[in-house]
């Protein structure tokens, strides 16, 4: 249903962009930056009490042929009624209220190619409904039909996670042949006692934590199936939103990787101080992730943020942010500005320190992007 | 002889004059009454240099029709440009004695986020219009002046008073307002800091009535610290469209 503009109506939204990496340190040596051209699409046609959406998105590298992609991110029909919407097609599902990591956003898989070390997600293939309920309460539930091939960056990229060995991109599935997963939320706004949006929800699928498996030279992917209840709300209290993520997981199947059931958990605030020198406004950020799965980096990590925002006529804003794991010397400290050049182009620039456990070891990265909107 | 007509115009007098609350009421009174409305507005930010830029934006409102309870209006809004913004949507529930309840959809991250309603005096869109200018001026949200001046602005008898919002969090101690005399619309508001210092002019023009409603076609607002100003025209705007309550909910944050 078309809330704002005529029935039948085409809305459309495009962006060319330059995005440039400089690797300052890292583990693969190989590679010091890729710069790449980017290209988004976005289509939405309203017709009578339906809609059609369609994302595409295309990276070209100047030198990681791996990392090229053209993907139809989104792609989906959705159709409203009095009390419920359907959808059918490719879509992003977001869940979760924090925000260095949403513990329960499980639905969707990330975008490696586009970053490794950020959250950029790649559409599902889906069909779902939401149901509203008077209160202004809703049920979601979502089938994921199948899932597709999980890419990486090139051999010589810092972001390559085998070392010399080979990558095949084809799934394996740890109980044989892939099945469909299911997704079931309820969300509820409290106004009374409580001023707090509160949500439930089920899963049983595939996990959106990875396996990898290694076949002779080369390892695959393998897609665990699990069972995950969950929640994620988000609490008004007097000026300060207070935030919670929780799941416990049920390993269902697990190929024979010997997993045990776990847990996850993040808490947090953010409070944000106005007008502190003119327009400006400095917002705080304190967040504490827990969990005792192998499977996650968020194990008992402290995340601090400030968030600069000048209220100018750019959107002007400058981040600051550190994940600490309380247990060991894991950390990551990251510096952002974004704003407008102008009213069409838009440009962010970041500095990233890494020091983790993982592959990529010890690495500091310089990025910027461009981005002309038309 | 003389003292009777004494008392009695007195008595009229003071039984006919109204307080500032009364005007802020009467012109809640013309401005109110418009069931639910669609607007499309567009924004022009000046620096101090004079450059302009632009922003666009489309809203839907819905007037809260019992006075009773602690509810207000509800409104939704989806930003048109600039594009790196467009599709962004912004939900407010207003709450009369208390904070009100807010969601921003944020396109590009699929994201439904809860904001705080603190920020009344924070920048709208870096214009300089506050959350608190954009928002429906309920009359019990300030306390007023004793008494009002009768005076002519540009030709226009009209009521001088001032206004001063309960709101701890408000970015205002104190408003001047004036309105028509006759119409009981509002031509202008001085807006002062919390350092008591004039901070804002808002000239308001190219009214419409439609019915017993009268609403705004152009506000012109000069911030007097930072010399920077901004004009909100509203391009289109129709009223009593009978609008469900249903499309006032988190269903419509989406693409």
């Amino acid at each position: 249903m078309a809330v704002f503009s005529n029935a039948d109506n085409l809305e459309l939204k495009n962006y060319l962009g330059l995005e440039y990496k400089s690797y300052l340190k890292s583990a693969q040596e190989d590679t010091n930056h890729n710069s790449a051209l980017t290209f988004q699409n976005e289509l939405k046609y309203s017709f009578s009490n339906s809609k059609f959406y369609s994302k595409i998105d295309i990276l070209k590298d100047s030198s990681e042929k791996q990392r090229d992609y053209i993907d139809i991110n989104e792609l989906y029909l959705l159709r409203s009624f009095k009390a419920f919407d359907l959808y059918l097609g490719k879509k992003i599902i977001f869940l979760g209220s924090l925000e260095a990591h949403n513990i329960v956003d499980i639905f969707n898989r990330q975008n490696y190619k586009k970053d490794m070390l950020s959250d950029y997600k790649t559409g599902a293939f889906l069909s779902g409904i939401n149901y509203y309920f008077e209160d202004d309460s809703r049920l979601n539930i979502y089938i994921k039909g199948f899932e597709e091939d999980i890419e990486f960056s090139d051999k010589n990229s810092p972001y390559y996670p085998f070392g010399k060995n080979g990558y095949d991109k084809e799934l394996l599935f740890a109980n044989g042949s892939e099945s469909p997963s299911v997704l079931t939320t309820y969300l509820k706004t409290y106004d009374e006692d409580i001023t707090a949006d509160i949500s439930y929800g089920f899963f049983y699928g595939y996990d959106n934590q990875l396996l990898y498996k290694n076949k002779g030279n080369d390892y695959r992917t393998m897609l665990f199936q699990s069972m995950k209840l969950f929640t994620y709300d988000t609490f008004v209290i007097d000026s300060t939103l207070f935030k919670i993520e929780a799941s416990y997981t049920k390993i269902k199947n697990d190929g024979g990787f010997k997993l045990e059931d776990f847990y996850e958990l993040g808490f947090g605030g953010e409070y944000t101080f106005e007008q502190i020198i003119k327009t400006h406004n400095l917002g705080l950020i304190a967040e504490f992730y827990k969990s005792d799965s192998g499977l996650t980096s968020m194990q008992s990590d402290l995340f601090f943020a400030l968030r600069y925002s000048l209220n100018d006529m750019d959107s002007s804003e400058f981040l600051a942010g550190i994940v600490k794991d309380t247990q060991n010397s894991e950390r990551s400290i990251y510096f952002k500005y974004e704003g407008r050049i102008s009213d069409t182009l838009k440009a962010s620039t970041d500095l990233r320190y890494l020091k983790s456990e993982s592959y990529l070891d010890e690495h500091l990265r310089f990025n910027c992007e461009i981005k002309y909107y038309f | 002889m003389a003292k009777i007509f004494i008392i009695i115009a007195f008595l009229l007098s003071s039984g006919f004059a109204l307080t500032p609350l009364e005007i802020a009421q009467k012109v809640k009174q013309t401005s109110g009454g418009y069931g639910s409305s669609k607007s499309v507005m567009e924004m022009i930010l000046i620096d101090q240099a004079q450059n302009e830029s632009k922003r666009s934006m489309e809203s839907i409102a819905l007037e809260d029709k019992d006075s009773s309870d602690d509810n207000g209006d509800r409104s939704l809004m989806e930003f048109k440009t600039p594009l790196d913004v467009k599709g962004t949507k912004f939900l407010s529930h207003e709450k009369i004695d208390k904070n009100n309840n807010q969601w921003l959809y944020l396109p590009a991250l699929k994201r439904i986020k809860r904001i705080t309603s603190k920020n009344k005096s924070g920048s709208f869109m870096g214009s300089e219009f506050s959350y608190e200018d954009i928002s429906s001026r309920e009359p019990s949200k300030y306390d007023y002046s004793k008494d009002y001046q009768e005076l002519e602005l540009n030709g226009v008898k009209s009521y001088r008073y001032e206004r001063y919002p309960k709101d701890k969090n408000s970015g205002y101690s104190k408003q001047i307002l004036w309105v028509d005399a006759e119409k009981f619309i509002v031509l202008k508001t001085e807006f002062y800091d919390r350092k008591k210092e004039l901070l804002k002019t808002a000239l308001y023009s190219d009214y419409k009535k439609y019915g017993q409603t009268y609403r705004v076609g152009h506000i012109f607002m000069q911030n007097h610290q930072n010399l920077k100003s901004t004009k909100l025209n509203y391009l289109k705007d129709e009223i009593h469209l009978k609008l469900d309550e249903s499309l006032f909910t988190k269903r419509y944050l989406k693409d």
